[in-house]
């Protein structure tokens, strides 16, 4: 299974393979930013099953990607990645097409929990 | 005395009491866990080490609040909201969609084992999402625990925001959670809306004590709790509850638990990846 990371933190992608380097199921594809994200989906050789997208961001955030994320890839689930915490913000977020919200800090079984959820691949 | 010998002393002393007043069992295959409890505690009490808890206690016993703590302590309150997602499965499709689909009564369902209130508030959401879509069902949940603790907080319907995230897909946070600021952290809590909470009674209760009169039920949930008793304390529970259970009704166990040689009131019944147990009619 292949999860499109995309956080202009690049502790926050050490931190998502260290929480899934047990799984050798699980290939992690890595983005920076939301323009390089769009760009990566609407190429013809994108292929991972869902996508792990944060708010804020250089270039193009999040929450602007995600209409063009949603219409590139209608069927992969996307899951909001933020520190964005309050209910106008998650309401946002899933008006806009993504499936689920991941508040930061997040641990290791809800991330895995989130992954079960969106894709029903169970890793616990 | 060695330390060797002080720990397994106090691992004794500690499992012997717990068992005495909760029926868990604390043997070698899950030492290491209580173990870690007894490091908590210590730390919890604010002794430097396990080793001058278990030094106080030798010289003036385990006072009630240490007591009561370490009861809280040895109670696995592990939990997220649909935990098992087939058990939620079964009890939609199966229990209230076919089983309960003519019921007009008020349905009654036990969650004995609550913890701090994932089990029940997870039940309560398919009640309310199904009642949303049209089926409006008559119902209500005593939530029983042992532990006080725990209860207090199930009751108030408070999850943090690390505990809201834990299962729940944001879209049902969104619906039935209100956002309150937290008392003890930087980040929010999440209050269950009366949509959930108006159908739940709290009760503490300890399985292995007589019970008080709590009425009958359609369906009990008692998950992951009796794993932890010997086979005497399973069998009485057991037999307590097809007392309590309507004709039909249904007993919920963990995923690793089974009947088979604790009762014969019960026929098995797997619902996709879900097991349970029905209760027999009369012959």
């Amino acid at each position: 299974m292949k999860i499109f990371v995309v956080d202009d933190s690049k502790a926050v992608h050490r931190l998502l393979e260290e929480m899934l380097n047990e799984f050798s199921q699980i290939n992690l594809e890595h983005s920076y930013n939301g323009r390089e994200a769009v760009d990566a989906v609407t190429s013809n050789c994108f292929e991972a099953d869902m996508i792990l997208l944060d708010w804020e961001m250089p270039e193009l955030t999040g929450i602007e990607a995600l209409p063009e994320l949603k219409k590139c890839c209608s069927k992969r689930p996307i899951i909001m990645m933020t520190s964005k915490n309050s209910m106008a913000d998650i309401t946002e977020a899933l008006t806009k097409g993504a499936t689920d919200y991941m508040m930061k800090p997040f641990t290791k079984d809800i991330l895995l929990g989130k992954i079960k959820l969106a894709t029903g691949e169970d890793l616990q | 005395m060695t330390t060797s010998t002080t720990n397994s002393d106090m691992l004794k002393y500690f499992s012997a009491l717990i068992e005495k007043e909760t029926g868990i069992q604390y043997r070698d295959t899950n030492e290491h866990q209580l173990n870690s409890r007894l490091r908590d505690l210590a730390k919890f009490l604010n002794f430097p080490d396990v080793e001058a808890l278990w030094a106080e206690v030798q010289k003036n016993g385990l006072q009630p609040a240490a007591k009561s703590l370490m009861l809280d302590m040895a109670t696995n309150n592990e939990t997220s909201f649909f935990r098992d997602q087939e058990v939620f499965d079964f009890f939609k499709t199966h229990f209230i969609l076919k089983t309960m689909a003519t019921n007009t009564n008020k349905i009654r369902i036990w969650c004995a084992a609550t913890s701090t209130g994932q089990e029940p508030y997870s039940l309560a959401l398919i009640m309310a999402e199904l009642s949303r879509a049209g089926t409006n069902k008559y119902y209500e949940i005593l939530c029983s625990d042992i532990s006080e603790r725990v209860l207090q907080q199930a009751s108030k319907g408070l999850f943090s925001q690390l505990e809201i995230q834990r299962g729940l897909p944001a879209p049902l946070m969104l619906k039935y959670f209100d956002q309150v600021t937290s008392e003890s952290s930087s980040l929010p809590s999440y209050r269950a809306k009366p949509e959930l909470s108006a159908h739940m009674t709290f009760k503490r209760l300890n399985l292995l004590d007589p019970w008080p009169n709590i009425g009958t039920f359609d369906i009990i949930f008692c998950r992951n709790v009796l794993i932890y008793q010997s086979v005497e304390n399973k069998k009485q529970v057991i037999a307590r509850f097809t007392k309590m259970l309507a004709p039909g009704g249904y007993l919920v166990l963990g995923g690793a638990e089974s009947l088979l040689g604790l009762s014969t009131d019960y026929t098995m019944e797997q619902h996709g990846r879900a097991c349970v147990y029905k209760l027999k009619g009369p012959a």
